[in-house]
């Protein structure tokens, strides 16, 4: 300790400077970070020549020149381009910007956040079934969904701070259903491509899935604001859930039936294109569990017992949400990529032993690619999302060569059962249940409605609600 | 665009990954998960600079960070007593040491700060081993500069009697 005495306290402080990494664990860890910049890199937005003379302009202008736009049809025409194309530009700062100009209250605009999302994700799913995305465009897109996500998720927390639980529960929960399954189908996607676009698919859908598990963004918030972040509140669904009154309760079952009503009319809508029908028996499966979800909750809403019932409302609208999500994908698939589940089982090279057991037991009736239990297993949230790949893709990543040919007679021998009906009968025996199912579920929740008086009664039900809207157009 | 900004942010690592590295040992006593916490705090930081926001002073940002990450650390662990979140300890940290030349001396230093209180310890190594100033711990910390101020003056004055009461002994 002579050095100590010697020394000042200053001094002798400054020791702790030789507390270092060990070279060689520097050394790891600097690789490590270095190969996570490279998988990181900021891009430059493939679309800024077009974005920065619109921005300059201001708010006003902007208006402006998107009526004059919209007037010529190009804004409409803008609609389905995607990152790199021309009118790009357009869709993304002008077209979207409009829509959060008309949305006044927080859920609208959370709404209309998710809506924002949900576009990227479709982007990222369109390049990835062509084949196209590349690493720059894909981590753009990513930064924009984890963005807007955000943005929402921050929307949501003032609709609960309102005291709207219901309508900040199926916000959020169709916001977590949204990045869980489109992850999953990107995953699938990802496996149907290869080479460097297997890669960045499969990482759009990592960053997706893990979007999703933030839940909030409470943890990045606190790590990475500086100087001080504001303490948050827990948002939604957590939080929402802890006060429920019937009131709320009535109205997410509103919700959730208008949801399911409306997942329901799409599936009929596009029942004949479904050429796969595993894909079709998985979507019809989700529309059956969100039926006994709600039926549940209705049991529990007579027995006044609301939290269960809130519960299983969320799990009702988390399968609801999926299957909307599916049909709607694999129909925006089709279109914008032309890319269909036949073509990728027929290009397909890996396989699934679970496919080609599926298909050589000739059991169609069971589903095995669904696994959440219907009988057993109590609804849980997360239940459907690791299993609900299923479908579009369904089998987009699984099949042999072998079994792709399986396949293709058997959708063949469907195709000619299928033809000896008229529309009606085209339907199995079991998907004609699940349809009246889904139906008596709807109508039990009118009557539970118009009894519970909801003080929503006067639109009871109304086939279109503002939050469906988003959803499908 | 390919490698855009790497070499400079590697260079900030470089720089800096000793030092915060330092600020996680101190916080957690344990080496692997203090560099854990120190490259997930430049990793973070990163992802900050790739979604094009700014960063004034890069040092201290990556201090808040892996501060915030300590916290978060704690809060997941829960091993710790309600409200602890911090865990200084001499014996571990000194076991540690091994490749360092001047080890008695670094010992000594660790052992007086655990003399100290956990706020004094941080004021006292932010500002003397890792030279910020007032406003920049009170960033990292979370706390009014004024506190860190006065904190940081009560605290050298508290080292030295320790000190002083170790050369005594």
């Amino acid at each position: 300790m002579q050095t100590m005495m010697n020394n000042t306290s200053n001094n002798i402080i400054e020791q702790l400077k030789n507390i270092r990494l060990a070279a060689d664990d520097k050394a790891r860890m600097r690789s490590s970070l270095e190969a996570h910049i490279t998988a990181n890199q900021p891009v430059e937005s493939p679309w800024a020549p077009i974005l920065s003379p619109l921005q300059s302009m201001g708010r006003a202008s902007l208006v402006a020149v998107m009526v004059l736009l919209m007037l010529g049809g190009v804004s409409l025409a803008a609609e389905d381009a995607l990152p790199g194309d021309p009118l790009y530009g357009v869709k993304v700062n002008v077209n979207e910007p409009f829509a959060s100009l008309t949305s006044l209250t927080p859920a609208s605009e959370a709404q209309n956040q998710s809506w924002i999302a949900a576009r990227r994700i479709a982007e990222l799913e369109t390049l990835a079934a062509r084949g196209t995305l590349d690493m720059a465009v894909s981590n753009n897109l990513t930064s924009e969904i984890k963005k807007h996500t955000q943005s929402a998720r921050a929307e949501i927390e003032k609709v609960s701070a309102q005291g709207e639980a219901s309508s900040a529960t199926s916000l959020e929960t169709e916001l977590l259903s949204t990045l869980k399954t489109h992850s999953d189908i990107l995953g699938d996607l990802a496996v149907s491509n290869d080479g460097v676009e297997a890669t960045t698919t499969a990482s759009a859908a990592k960053k997706l899935r893990r979007l999703a598990e933030e839940k909030t963004d409470k943890e990045i918030s606190t790590a990475v604001k500086p100087p001080r972040p504001q303490p948050r509140t827990r948002t939604s669904s957590e939080e929402v859930v802890t006060d429920i009154s019937p009131e709320q309760t009535n109205k997410l079952l509103e919700r959730t039936a208008n949801r399911l009503k409306a997942a329901q009319r799409n599936f009929d809508t596009s029942y004949e294109e479904f050429k796969d029908d595993r894909a079709r028996d998985g979507v019809e499966k989700l529309l059956t569990l969100s039926a006994e979800a709600i039926n549940q909750a209705v049991d529990s809403i007579d027995e006044k017992d609301y939290q269960p019932a809130y519960e299983n409302l969320r799990m009702a609208l988390t399968y609801a949400h999926e299957a909307m999500i599916i049909v709607d994908t694999r129909r925006a698939l089709e279109q914008t990529s032309g890319v269909t589940i036949e073509d990728l089982l027929d290009n397909n090279m890996i396989g699934s032993t679970t496919v080609e057991v599926e298909l050589d037991s000739d059991n169609k009736e069971e589903s095995p690619l669904i696994k959440p239990n219907s009988e057993s297993a109590p609804y849980k949230l997360n239940q459907v999302s690791t299993t609900t790949t299923l479908e579009l893709a369904a089998s987009s990543t699984a099949t042999t060569a072998s079994s792709g040919a399986d396949l293709r007679l058997d959708t063949e021998i469907n195709i000619e059962t299928d033809e000896e009906g008229d529309n009606a009968t085209r339907r199995s025996t079991s998907s004609l249940e699940a349809y009246r199912k889904i139906n008596d579920t709807l109508k039990r929740v009118e009557e539970t409605l118009s009894n519970n008086n909801s003080p929503s009664q006067s639109g009871l039900l109304p086939s279109r609600t503002s939050l469906e809207e988003d959803e499908t157009e | 665009m390919s490698d855009h900004g790497k070499k400079e942010f590697l260079a900030v690592y470089d720089e800096h990954s000793d030092a915060v590295y330092r600020r996680c040992l101190f916080k957690t006593s344990d080496q692997e998960t203090a560099q854990d916490l120190t490259q997930e705090a430049f990793t973070r930081t990163w992802d900050y600079l790739a979604d094009g926001k700014e960063i004034n002073n890069l040092k201290a940002f990556v201090f808040t960070v892996a501060n915030n990450l300590i916290k978060d650390y704690y809060k997941k662990k829960r091993a710790i007593s309600m409200g602890q979140m911090s865990n200084f300890d001499p014996q571990q940290i000194a076991d540690g040491l091994e490749n360092i030349q001047a080890k008695a001396e670094v010992e000594g230093v660790i052992r007086a700060l655990d003399k100290l209180k956990e706020a004094d310890r941080d004021v006292l190594t932010l500002s003397l081993v890792e030279g910020f100033g007032p406003r920049e711990i009170s960033e990292i910390t979370e706390e009014r500069e004024n506190t860190v101020s006065v904190r940081l003056h009560r605290a050298r004055a508290r080292l030295r009697k320790v000190l002083h009461a170790d050369n005594d002994e």
